[in-house]
C-alpha cells in the first residue's frame, strides 16, 4: 500500500522531479546507456528515459483511474439494478451480461478504440467499456446473495421503500466486494491500456506512455535494452503493488 | 434434465451474443467500402451501388434475419475488402490458433495447478517461491514477457525461432509465454480453493486416520478443490481460442487474433462479426464442457442442482 502511494506521489510530482522534458529529442545523446547525465539512459531520439518514465507514470495512473471509473460506476449501477429488479428483468439483464462476457475484453476494447479513433482518452474509454460487463456480473451476484437475507425482508416489511433498501441496506453490504473488484479492474486497466498503446492505438506516437515506450524499446532491444526495461519493470512493479494492496483490502474487509 | 437446461441456456447466450455483435457493429459509422472507395475517389452513387449489391442498404431487420439464417448454415457473409467468405478466412487461421491455444492451455494448466497447490502450503521455501511466481505471472504483461523471451531465447542464446508458424520449434516460445501468463489466474484460484479445503473437517479426519500427505492431497483435497479451477480454465480456454492478438503480433504468427486486428483497422465489419461469432461459440462450448466436467468430478454439484 505504501509503495503504491509512493508511485502515485512520483507520478504527481513528475513535472518537478523529471530532469528533462520527456518530449525533447536530442540527436547528440542518442541511445546513451544509463549514466550520470541520464540515470536510465536515452532512447533512439535522445529523449531521457527516466523523465519519460515519470511522466508515463502520471499518464498511466490517470488513464487507469479514468478507465476504472468508466467501468465501475455504470457497471455497479447495472448490477445493483438487475439484482434488485423484478425476476424477469433480472434474468434478461443476466442473459445480456453473459452475452457480452462471451467476447474477450481486448476484442471489445479494439472495436471501441477504432470507433472512437486512436487517442489516449479513447483507449481508456475502450478499456473501461470492456470491463463493464464483468463488474455488472460481480455486483449482480453480490446483490442476489444479499437480497435474500432476513434483514432486507425485515426492512421491506417495516415499510421501507426500495430506494431506501438499496441505498441503506444493499449497498453497504456489497460495498466490500465492489471495492475489492474495483482494485482488480484498476490493475486490468493498466495492463489493457498499455496493451492497446503497445499495438499502436494510443494516439500520439511520441507520448510518454509505458506501453508506447515498450513498443519503441522493443525495436532497439538488442542495442539498448534499457529503453524497454524501464517501462516493463515499472508496469510489473505497479501491478504487483496494486494486487498486494487489493489482497490486503480484501483481508481487512472480510475480517470485519 | 439439468444438462438439457444447461444446453438451452448456452444456446440463449450464444444467440444473444450474435445478436449483440450484429447490432453493435451496424451502429458504427462508416464501413470498409466507404473508406476504400472514397479514397479511390468514387462517386457517392457508385458507393451506394456496391453497398446495395452486398445487401448493406436493406432494412436492418431483413439484414439481421438474413445473417442469422446464414450463421445457422455456417455462412458468415463475405469480407468487404476482397469478397472472400468470412467462414473460409477463419477456417484458414484455425490451425495456427488451435495449435497455439491448445499448447498454451496445456502448459498453463500444468504450471498453474502445480504453482497453486505449492503456493497454498502454509510453510516452506517452495511455497514462497511459488507465491512469487504466481505474482509475476499475474502482473507481468504478456508483451513484456514476450519481449524478454524473444531477447533471451532467440537473439541471445539463439535456441529458438522468434517468429513464424507451422513448425514445432516455432510454437515453443509463444506457447510458453502465453502459457505462463495464463497460468497466473489458474494458480490463483487453485491456491484459494486448496487453502479453503485444507482446513475442512474431512481433511483433519483423513490426517487422523494416518493417511500420507500425498494421498490426502490427491484423493481428498484436489478432488474437491479442482471443480472451481475447471471454470477458470474454461474461461481462459475461451479467450485463447478467440485469438491472442498480442502474442500473435509479437511472434509474427498468423491466427484469429491477427484476422481480428486487421479487420478492425480496415473497418471490415463482416470479418469482425465473424470473429465475434466464433468467440461466442468457443466460449459457450467450453463453458458447457466445463460444467459437465464439474458434474463428473464433484458429486456435490450433481446433488445440488
Amino acid at each position: 500500500m505504501r509503495l503504491l502511494l509512493l508511485i502515485a506521489a512520483l507520478a504527481l510530482l513528475a513535472p518537478m522531479l523529471a530532469p528533462y522534458d520527456p518530449l525533447r529529442t536530442d540527436p547528440a545523446v542518442q541511445l546513451q546507456p544509463p549514466g550520470a547525465a541520464h540515470a536510465l539512459g536515452t532512447d533512439l531520439l535522445g529523449r531521457d528515459v527516466f523523465s519519460r518514465l515519470l511522466f508515463g507514470a502520471q499518464r498511466t495512473l490517470l488513464l487507469a483511474v479514468l478507465a476504472t471509473t468508466i467501468a465501475v460506476l455504470p457497471g455497479a449501477l447495472i448490477g445493483l439494478g438487475a439484482g434488485s429488479a423484478s425476476p424477469n428483468l433480472d434474468r434478461l439483464i443476466g442473459v445480456l451480461i453473459d452475452a457480452v462476457l462471451a467476447f474477450p475484453g481486448l476484442m471489445l476494447a479494439l472495436v471501441v478504440v477504432t470507433l472512437l479513433g486512436s487517442s489516449a482518452e479513447s483507449v481508456a474509454l475502450a478499456t473501461g467499456i470492456s470491463q463493464l460487463a464483468p463488474v455488472a456480473r460481480v455486483v449482480r451476484a453480490a446483490t442476489i446473495s444479499v437480497r435474500g437475507e432476513p434483514f432486507i425482508e425485515a426492512a421491506a416489511g417495516l415499510g421501507a421503500g426500495s430506494a431506501h433498501v438499496i441505498s441503506r441496506h444493499l449497498l453497504p453490504n456489497i460495498a466490500p466486494t465492489l471495492l475489492v473488484y474495483t482494485g482488480v479492474v484498476c490493475s486490468y486497466s493498466i495492463l489493457n491500456n498499455a496493451a492497446l498503446s503497445f499495438l499502436g492505438l494510443g494516439g500520439v506516437p511520441g507520448a510518454p506512455d509505458w506501453g508506447v515506450m515498450l513498443s519503441e524499446g522493443r525495436q532497439a532491444f538488442r542495442v539498448a535494452p534499457w529503453i524497454a526495461l524501464a517501462p516493463g519493470v515499472a508496469i510489473t512493479a505497479t501491478i504487483i503493488m496494486l494486487n498486494r494492496a487489493v489482497d490486503q483490502l480484501d483481508r481487512v474487509l472480510s475480517r470485519r | 434434465m439439468a444438462l438439457l437446461r444447461q444446453v438451452g441456456a448456452a444456446m440463449l447466450t450464444l444467440w444473444a451474443a450474435v445478436t449483440l455483435a450484429f447490432f453493435a457493429l451496424r451502429l458504427l459509422p462508416g464501413d470498409a467500402i466507404q473508406a476504400q472507395l472514397l479514397r479511390s475517389g468514387a462517386s457517392a452513387a457508385v458507393i451506394e451501388q456496391r453497398r446495395a449489391a452486398l445487401g448493406l442498404t436493406d432494412p436492418l431487420a431483413t439484414q439481421y434475419l438474413h445473417y442469422l439464417a446464414g450463421v445457422l448454415r455456417g455462412d458468415l457473409g463475405v469480407s468487404l475488402i476482397d469478397g472472400q467468405p468470412v467462414a473460409a478466412i477463419l477456417a484458414r487461421q484455425l490451425g495456427p490458433t488451435l495449435a497455439l491455444a491448445g499448447s498454451a492451455l496445456l502448459i498453463a494448466i500444468g504450471i498453474g495447478v502445480i504453482l497453486g497447490v505449492t503456493a497454498a502450503q502454509e510453510r516452506g521455501g517452495s511455497a514462497v517461491v511459488a507465491r512469487l511466481l504466481v505474482d509475476l505471472a499475474l502482473s507481468t504483461p504478456l508483451y513484456w514477457t514476450g519481449i524478454l523471451a524473444i531477447f533471451v531465447f532467440a537473439l541471445w542464446l539463439d535456441l529458438l525461432p522468434a517468429s513464424g508458424a507451422g513448425r514445432l520449434d516455432q510454437l515453443v516460445l509463444p506457447a510458453a509465454v502465453l502459457g505462463f501468463h495464463t497460468a497466473g489466474s489458474i494458480a490463483r484460484v487453485t491456491q484459494a480453493n486448496v487453502r479453503a479445503v485444507m482446513v475442512a473437517r474431512f481433511v483433519t479426519t483423513a490426517r487422523a486416520k494416518g493417511l500420507t500427505r500425498a494421498v490426502i492431497l490427491r484423493r481428498h483435497i484436489l478432488r474437491v478443490s479442482l471443480p472451481p479451477v475447471l471454470a477458470v480454465i474454461a474461461l481462459q480456454a475461451g479467450f485463447l481460442l478467440s485469438g491472442t492478438v498480442i502474442t500473435e503480433s509479437l511472434f509474427v504468427r498468423p491466427g484469429i487474433g491477427q484476422v481480428l486486428l486487421t479487420a478492425v483497422l480496415r473497418q471490415d465489419y463482416p470479418v469482425v462479426q465473424g470473429v465475434a461469432v466464433w468467440s461466442a461459440l468457443a466460449y459457450t462450448l467450453v463453458s458447457l464442457l466445463a460444467d459437465a466436467g464439474q458434474r463428473l468430478l464433484d458429486p456435490r454439484v450433481r446433488a445440488f442442482r
